[in-house]
This record gives C-alpha cells, sequence and structure tokens, in this order.
C-alpha cells in the first residue's frame, strides 16, 4: 500500500457526493494505492476490526455506507461491527479512512467528521479518500498512520501497544500547545520512561506530525500555497 | 492548450506530501479540485461518519447504568 498524495482544499464536486459533508469544512484528500488487489475474508476483517478497535475504540460507534446506493456492491454486515465489508480491494481503503476519520475527532478537536472512499474506475486500485479536516498536520499524521498500522495488520504482525503511546502522546502535544515537547519534560510530565517518549517522539516526526520546519502554522488558511 | 484561451485558471488544492516517484503532472492532477467528473471517474464510493456526540453520549449512559 502506498500513498501517492495528500492534499488540503475545499472540492466543491465532492460534497455532491455525501450530503453529510459540511460545505464550509476543507478536506483532505488521500490518493492510495492499494496491493496486493483483493478484500478481506470475514474472518480476518473481523479479527483485524477486534485489533484496530483496542486502539481505536470510538471506531465501534462509526455509521457507514448510510448512502451507498450508488454502489452496485454486497456489503457485508456484522453485529457489533461498525465498518461494513464489500470483499474487494476497497476494504483496505476504507478501513484507512476510518481510522483517519476517527483521529481527526480524538486527536484534530472536531465534534463531527465525515469521510469518503472512492475507488476509480482504473486503476481499480487506486483510491481517493476525502476526510474532513480542519488542521492538515492532523490530517497528514493520521493518514500516514492509518496506512502504517492497516499495513502492519495486513502482513498479519500483530499491533504493538506503542502505538497506543504514539497516539497518547500526539493527543497531548495537541491539548498542551506551547508545552515543552523535548523527551526529558516529556518523559517526567507523563511518566513515562524516556525510551517510550522517544519512540513515539520518532513516530511522530516520521509521519509528518511536526511541520518539516517546526514554524510553519498548519491551521489552514485559504489561499496558502 | 488549446482550451487555454476559454478556461478558468485551476484551483489547486495544498499539496502535503507527495511521494517520490510520482510525476509532477500527476501531482498536479492529484491536487486539482475542480476535475468536474467525480462522479464519473469513480467505480465505487462508501461513506462513513463518526461524531463526537454519540460517542459521549454513550459513555453517559454506560456511567449513569454503573451508578444506578
Ligand atoms: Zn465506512
Amino acid at each position: 500500500m502506498k500513498i501517492l498524495a495528500v492534499v488540503y482544499g475545499h472540492f466543491p464536486d465532492v460534497l455532491k457526493l455525501y450530503s453529510r459533508f459540511q460545505p464550509a469544512v476543507g478536506h483532505l484528500k488521500v490518493v492510495l494505492d492499494v496491493y496486493p488487489a483483493g478484500g478481506f475474508e470475514r474472518e480476518q476483517f473481523l479479527s483485524m476490526f477486534e485489533q484496530l478497535a483496542v486502539l481505536f475504540p470510538t471506531i465501534s460507534q462509526h455509521t457507514c455506507c448510510t448512502e451507498y446506493e450508488s454502489t452496485p456492491l454486497y456489503l457485508e454486515e456484522e453485529e457489533g461491527v461498525s465498518i461494513k465489508r464489500v470483499g474487494e480491494t476497497a476494504d483496505i481503503a476504507h478501513l484507512v479512512e476510518h481510522l483517519i476519520v476517527d483521529m481527526q475527532i480524538s486527536l484534530g478537536g472536531m465534534r463531527r467528521c465525515s469521510g469518503l472512499t472512492c475507488g476509480w474506475k482504473d486503476p481499480e486500485n487506486r483510491f481517493d479518500l476525502f476526510v474532513e479536516c480542519v488542521d492538515a498536520r492532523v490530517g497528514l499524521f493520521a493518514a500516514q498512520f492509518a496506512v502504517y498500522l492497516v499495513t502492519q495488520i495486513m502482513a498479519r504482525k500483530k499491533l504493538s501497544l506503542r502505538n497506543e503511546l504514539v497516539l497518547k502522546l500526539a493527543r497531548y502535544i495537541n491539548e498542551n500547545q506551547g508545552a515543552a515537547i523535548d523527551a526529558e519534560s516529556l518523559s517526567s510530565v507523563l511518566g513515562w520512561k524516556k525510551g517510550n517518549v522517544e519512540m513515539a517522539l520518532a513516530r511522530l516526526h516520521e509521519f509528518g506530525f511536526f511541520p518539516p520546519d517546526n514554524r510553519e502554522d498548519t491551521r489552514m488558511e485559504e489561499g496558502s500555497a | 492548450m488549446h482550451k487555454a484561451m476559454v478556461a478558468e485558471p485551476k484551483s489547486r488544492a495544498r499539496q502535503l506530501f507527495v511521494a517520490k516517484g510520482v510525476s509532477t503532472e500527476d501531482a498536479e492532477r492529484f491536487s486539482d479540485v475542480d476535475s468536474g467528473s467525480f462522479a464519473n471517474r469513480y467505480r465505487i464510493v462508501l461513506d462513513c461518519q463518526s461524531e463526537k456526540e454519540s460517542v459521549e453520549r454513550h459513555r453517559k449512559i454506560t456511567v449513569s447504568h454503573r451508578a444506578d
């Protein structure tokens, strides 16, 4: 799986595809190539959902595919599983999109967030994910972290609990803007081992949580290039 | 370029990330906000939503249930 591009802006046409989109809110657009192609088998999907629900407990409360009349596919519904399964490559992109949506609320300060997974006609394994987003920095991090996690799971690796620390640190930094974020200070404030703080900080850097020059304001302003 | 005489300048979204190996032409296409044919371009569209209220309501119900 590979992210080809992540962009932020207002996409008037995409508003027509989902009535719950809020016109004033900008969208993160993630262009994603998914391989190997193919969806999830039922058992794999369920175990994957279970693992992700530990890291993202609120995904169980998402609503999914309420306006799917335009989708000529049969959607599998499972009791207790909020995300629908279609049994093809779109499942993987769709899962990534749900995680990005979830992080816009848990990290990005949004009260409500909607998203769309749009599969290209050609190539069939390419997807545009549109997710409402108010903080591009959180959006970019969420996209890259979600792809990392789903890739890990697809390789049948158990998700490490260290990923939870990454999310916790991201939340702490967002909720405490201006606080010292060197490993030493964080370690004493959070009561974590310094090694854990360093690991989580490295992940945040790797996935774009911090702007490249540490100065750029990523809260969106129209016209900023 | 034949259409340049009549076409409006294209609006672009802000690029946050472009993978290595993606051509400039593709990168521009990905950040084009007025493709005008979204519905035709896509084969499948799946929608999703999360609301903080529903999450909080769920928590409150759980908590009050325990308190009773
Ligand atoms: Zn969904």
